[in-house]
């Protein structure tokens, strides 16, 4: 932990952070966009499998996910910024971080899930779901496991900056 | 009490040259000069000080600001960001829908995308409300926050307006959804929500946005 915090002190993006004010708010905001893409077209896709949408063609809707993809690329990005420009006291706040540790956990989680999606032969059985069919219940499953982890990165995200709560709802 | 579990080094730096963290706002790394003082400035308002800190002294919104519970401020502030990327998310893929991105769409069901979204800005009214009460009388003199309150209320009657004039229009779906109009409410619903977050993170910016004014 040590090591990857002294490797994300070397890239010295808080040198960068602290020479212009507007960085970290625009970061944050680029944050919020991308996570706004991610889950418009996640959890579009996410809710048509799960029987929301029907008439909808679930192949169609993968369409969006590139532009899920783009707000992923966005947010690991900007990500990168808050954690190795952390100016008050540097990356090793964040890795050390109760909230961050589960958050990073449950993307890595949902990473695993999409290659499950696409290499399993799960997304071949959704595409080929007519317009107002159910999809299989291969899908389902990773549709709930999607909506469930993605809105937990977002809960866990938000509980960063207020880590305190969680420790003391554990008893830490 | 939140201040209580801050790393030292954090409280030493702030402590240094409070007003260059103050300036970056609420959600500055580590949470400890950032949190909502819940003091409350008198006077600058006329005859509504007194409503303003009785809402802002109230048992729930002390709750909200003060308690240690993970369910008070932490657990709001979260819904509030998952009921922002429902709202927005659902409404950036219908808009781009309109805008003719992934034609083999059909507009038809996505009618159904609307509780969705209502579900969505219904979840981030409460919780916005929730945080107002608890932070009163600092958002409302806070502009951004106002041009957010308005942005929002415009991209929500935007929405409103895609629903009665393109999925209910008179003319019919088909043809409401390939006119101008349609493209209009698309474009309006990006560029209103887009304002939106940009507005609402600059809120916790207060000092900076100032210098920009002064």
């Amino acid at each position: 932990m040590e090591t990857l915090a002294n490797v994300l002190s070397a890239l010295q993006i808080d040198e960068f952070v602290n020479a212009y004010d507007l960085v970290w708010p625009v970061c944050e905001i680029l944050h919020f966009f991308g996570m706004a893409l991610l889950i418009g077209t996640v959890g579009a896709a996410d809710l048509r499998m799960l029987g929301a949408f029907k008439g909808v063609p679930i192949r169609a809707l993968e369409r969006y996910l590139p532009l899920g993809v783009a707000g992923f690329v966005i947010n690991l990005l900007t990500g990168l910024v808050f954690v190795a420009g952390n100016p008050v006291g540097g990356p090793g706040e964040y890795l050390t971080n109760l909230s961050f540790q589960i958050k990073m956990l449950l993307v890595l989680i949902a990473g695993i899930n999409v290659l499950v999606f696409y290499f399993g032969g799960i997304a071949r059985a959704a595409d080929a779901v007519p317009s107002d069919g159910d999809a299989p219940p291969g899908a389902k499953l990773i549709a709930g496991v999607s909506l469930v982890v993605w809105i937990a990165v977002i809960f866990f995200g938000r509980l960063i900056m207020y880590n305190d709560t969680l420790l003391y709802a554990l008893g830490l | 009490m939140r201040a209580v579990l801050v790393a030292s080094e954090a409280a030493t730096a702030v402590a240094a040259d409070p007003q260059r963290f103050f300036s970056r706002g609420r959600d500055l790394f580590p949470p400890v000069a950032v949190q909502p003082t819940g003091a409350v400035r008198r006077g600058h308002i006329g005859s509504g000080v007194d409503l303003i800190s009785a809402i802002e002294n109230s048992a729930y919104a002390t709750w909200v600001r003060e308690s240690p519970s993970i369910f008070a401020y932490t657990t709001i502030l979260a819904l509030h960001a998952i009921g922002l990327a429902i709202v927005v998310g659902l409404n950036t893929v219908l808009a781009l829908r309109l805008l003719g991105f992934v034609k083999e769409l059909p507009l038809a069901p996505m009618r159904k995308l609307f509780p969705w979204m209502y579900a969505g800005f219904t979840i981030n009214a409460f919780s916005g409300l929730s945080l107002l009460a608890a932070n009163l009388s600092n958002d409302i003199t806070n502009w951004m926050f106002l041009l957010k309150l308005a942005l929002i209320a415009l991209a929500m009657v935007n929405l409103e307006l895609t629903r009665a004039r393109v999925f209910d229009a008179a003319e019919g779906l088909v043809e409401a959804a390939s006119s101008r109009r349609a493209r209009l409410f698309a474009v309006g619903a990006l560029v209103l929500w887009s304002g939106a977050i940009v507005a609402g993170r600059l809120t916790e910016y207060p000092n900076m946005v100032a210098g920009w004014f002064t």
